[in-house]
């Protein structure tokens, strides 16, 4: 399906969503935490049952973690980008929507401790058993010596 | 007194101990060999096994701690000792055996499943999970090979009318024929042998992906090297039981060949023995290369299904065939 | 039964080739359920590329993973090309694609010996490994490395494929799809193979959509997904080529997957040489990149692998991200050792084709509270013990 199909088709569904193509086959879609599911729920609905990853950058001058969720619909990938606070980083689980998200959640549990609620399985999976609570390597704040 | 001085050294010499040690390196050497060059590798020299064992024998010797001390040091003993006895019941350099006795088939036969329940006890005695689950697999696999091997080495026997090795052996070089009729046999137990032995396929209890060491994951040093000497033994034995019950008709003991004056009847018989018993540990090598490795319901499967029921099969045509000649 | 019974196979484990753990719940000889614990080196490769150079990071990412570097370099590449809006030259996009399907010719391969040796069959593990040395030494021919072969870097690739090298080339891959069709024979054939890998390892179609699997894991289980297909890179859009897929959903099914991509890889190969184009095989890229970011996805041996890259105006990304195929296929792996046998594991396991260090991207360097912690080897001891055990 051709990217301005793609684009017109999340449109039709969704009002007031904010849409750009930096290149062919490549979308992305800007929403708030607030719609995220309903984003994600309506993008599934149409086809986009796979989620390649979800991204975190640590935006720390402005203080925000941008969550990307990358999905694929139909050779398009669509990144679904939402702003939340640093101070307190929480995110709805959506693997109500898409189950093969969870290993990407916890992932972004244990680098960013960003805390996702409802998440089926909140155990650690990429630090050791033995990493200390509170501590997130890949925020911006996080020094490697 | 001499008599007894004669047995002892029968005993450790040949073809007792000393000569099952070097005839047991030499068997792993050719069946690594064999595996090796089917594989398309080069395979291990000629004294590779020898270096392997005298390696092992000087390495540390470690008992863990939660182990029950006395199975776990004697058991390998018991099964060494077990697997090292049918050799005086197998015709080597003539028809007969060095001690010949009414039934030995079936002594042989028991002695040969003993380092099976060995595993077991030494599974069970390790107190470890591997070796364990090792143990339990062994001790099913030998539902499941014992009595299609018994069955088809018994068939000889019912054909010969003797359960005694050396008659069985006799009896085929009287009648060479009668080998044919025992081929599907032989095929069993071979198969079966495989499967005694714990080899691809049916190298279950061992499985290096699945339960780590298998059985002798606890084991080291001399104790490690005690089993693989005795696994050795197990190859050279079998091989030379089955190749005394199924091609006894290649020995030469009616009428006796000469050169130059000696006799050299014995010479031939024995490396008939040992040119019998390299082509079965050559089969056995070649099946090993050949297969992957079953699931142990799969194994028992084969073996209830098929070689059981083969073995059935060759006992029902070695009793028509002694009903045909006799009756 | 009352209880199932937990046993933990790993972290070390010889059906494993890197450090994971796996809680398995049996119930007689039958997985009833089972968890996947992979934190054992964590190497930070994610944290270590925001510290260093656009061009540094080519080396620290070709590292990333020891099978599949080339798909590692050209995704990131991708990404970083993208944001410098280069145009790469024609030559560099065909030698991209030759190296990224030798590389999977050489994973596959592998993988199958891998397979073999897993249901104890080593005699497929010597075969294939021998094979695939051929292709190492295709690729040595090439770049000059038989593991990882360096050949991207930002706007092209470093080495020419030399014209005089081409016939030696077309000799080698004349060879490999002989002994490749042999294979094809061999685990369609082979009763044993057969026994051990028809209906183990089950993953229906719906599961594996659901659960998101990529990569020869899910086209086994007739989900035609595949990046060089549906969002073409390099120069998969001028190459003929089809996506191998298979109904049955099983390890078999995943073996045949591969073995069928084998052949795919190679006929792609053979037409990359017949048609390389010439020419310039880099365009110089500035080092210094503008602010912005791309997402770059690739089809790796073991599936989408995919990359985000977020620039700064420095020399220095902001942010990468990666994910590898294997982190991809966790969920499904889970899903797919329900049911089997405990002797099946191992072969299930490995049928997603695992590769750890792409998916746990750490080494232990634990700074945490600004000191060294180090582990003495009687807490190791300690940590041990409380692990061990027959539950």
């Amino acid at each position: 399906m051709k990217t301005e199909q793609v684009v017109e088709r999340i449109k039709g569904r969704l009002s007031g969503i904010e849409i750009r193509i930096p290149r062919e086959r490549r979308v992305m879609v800007y929403t708030h935490l607030e719609r995220l599911i309903e984003v994600l729920e309506s993008l599934r609905d149409q086809g986009a049952t796979h989620i390649s990853t979800i991204t975190v950058v640590d935006r720390i001058e402005e203080n925000v973690f941008e969550v990307l969720y990358h999905l694929y619909w139909e050779n398009n990938e669509i990144t679904v980008r939402v702003e939340i606070s640093r101070e307190n980083p929480v995110v709805p689980t959506v693997t109500t929507i898409l189950p093969g998200a969870l290993t990407y959640e916890r992932e972004i549990q244990d680098m960013f401790g960003i805390r996702v609620e409802h998440i089926p399985n909140p155990k650690r999976i990429l630090l050791s058993d033995d990493w200390p609570e509170g501590v997130y390597p890949l925020r911006k704040d996080y020094a490697v010596k | 007194m001499m008599d007894s001085l004669a047995a002892v050294l029968y005993l450790i010499l040949f073809p007792g101990f000393v000569f099952l040690l070097v005839f047991g390196l030499f068997c792993e050497w050719v069946d690594r060999k064999v595996y090796a060059r089917l594989q398309n590798r080069v395979g291990p020299p000629l004294f590779q096994p020898f270096a392997d064992l005298i390696k092992l024998l000087g390495k540390e010797d470690i008992i863990p701690k939660n182990v029950d001390s006395i199975l776990f040091q004697y058991t390998p003993l018991i099964a060494f000792a077990a697997v090292m006895t049918p050799i005086i019941f197998i015709p080597i350099w003539s028809a007969t055996a060095l001690f010949p006795l009414q039934g030995d088939l079936i002594i042989a036969l028991y002695l040969l499943s003993i380092p099976a329940l060995a595993l077991f006890v030494i599974g069970w005695s390790s107190v470890s999970l591997y070796p364990l689950l090792g143990g339990f697999r062994a001790a099913t696999m030998l539902f499941g090979y014992e009595v299609p091997f018994i069955l088809a080495c018994l068939s000889c026997g019912i054909i010969a009318g003797s359960w005694r090795i050396s008659d069985i052996t006799a009896y085929l070089e009287m009648y060479p024929a009668s080998m044919l009729i025992v081929i599907p046999g032989f095929v069993i137990a071979l198969l079966a042998l495989e499967a005694k032995l714990e080899r691809t396929p049916f190298d279950i209890p061992q499985a290096e992906t699945e339960i780590v060491g298998g059985v002798l994951t606890e084991y080291s040093g001399k104790k490690l090297a005690v089993m693989r000497l005795m696994d050795d033994i197990r190859m050279v034995v079998g091989s030379s039981l089955i190749a005394a019950v199924f091609l006894g008709g290649f020995i030469v003991s009616y009428g006796s060949i000469s050169w130059a004056g000696t006799d050299l009847t014995n010479v031939i018989n024995f490396l008939l023995y040992i040119a019998k018993s390299l082509m079965i540990v050559f089969l056995l090598a070649v099946i090993r290369t050949l297969f992957a490795r079953i699931r142990i319901d799969q194994m028992l499967d084969f073996s209830w299904k098929y070689l059981a029921m083969g073995g059935i099969f060759q006992l029902f045509i070695a009793v028509m065939y002694i009903g045909i000649l006799h009756g | 039964m009352e209880k199932n019974i937990l046993i933990p196979i790993g972290p070390q484990h010889p059906g494993f080739k890197e450090p994971m753990r796996l809680d398995i719940s049996i119930d007689g000889e039958k997985v009833v359920d089972a968890d996947i614990i992979l934190s054992f080196n964590h190497r930070g490769i994610e944290k270590a590329t925001e510290a260093r150079s656009y061009i540094q990071n080519l080396y620290l990412i070709e590292r990333v993973c020891g099978i599949c570097s080339h798909a590692h370099t050209t995704s990131y590449c991708h990404a970083v090309e993208e944001i410098l809006g280069l145009q790469v030259p024609d030559q560099a996009r065909y030698i991209r694609t030759f190296i990224g399907e030798l590389e999977r010719i050489q994973s596959h391969l592998l993988w199958l010996g891998i397979a073999g040796h897993e249901i104890g069959w080593d005699t497929l593990l010597m075969y294939t490994w021998r094979d695939r040395e051929r292709v190492n030494d295709m690729l040595e021919l090439i770049s000059g490395n038989r593991v990882h072969y360096a050949m991207n870097t930002i706007g092209g690739v470093r080495r020419d494929i030399a014209q005089e090298d081409i016939s030696g080339l077309k000799e080698g891959l004349d060879l490999l799809e002989k002994s490749v069709k042999y294979y094809i024979h061999v685990i369609t054939e082979e009763e044993t193979f057969l026994m051990r890998t028809r209906g183990v390892g089950y993953l229906s179609t719906d599961k594996a959509r659901k659960l998101c699997a990529v990569g020869p894991t899910t086209r086994a289980s007739n989900v035609k997904i595949d990046v060089r297909a549906d969002d073409s890179y390099a120069a998969y859009l001028d190459l003929d080529f089809s996506v191998v897929t298979a109904e049955s959903g099983d390890v078999w099914g995943r073996s045949i997957v591969k073995t069928g991509e084998l052949v795919q890889s190679i006929r792609i190969c053979r037409q990359v040489l017949d048609v390389l184009p010439g020419g310039e095989i880099r365009t110089k890229a500035p080092p210094k990149v503008p602010t912005g970011e791309a997402v770059s996805r690739y089809e790796a041996p073991r599936g989408e692998l995919i990359y985000y890259v977020k620039s700064n105006g420095s020399n220095m990304p902001e942010r990468v991200k990666i994910r590898s195929p294997t982190l991809g296929n966790w969920l499904v792996m889970a899903e797919m050792l329900k049911g089997v046998y405990i002797a099946d594991v191992p072969i299930v396991v490995d049928a997603i084709d695992p590769c750890l260090s792409c998916s746990a991207r750490v080494t232990m360097t634990d700074y945490s509270k600004g000191k060294k912690v180090v582990t003495t080897l009687g807490a190791l001891g300690k940590w041990k013990k409380g692990r061990r055990g027959i539950a």
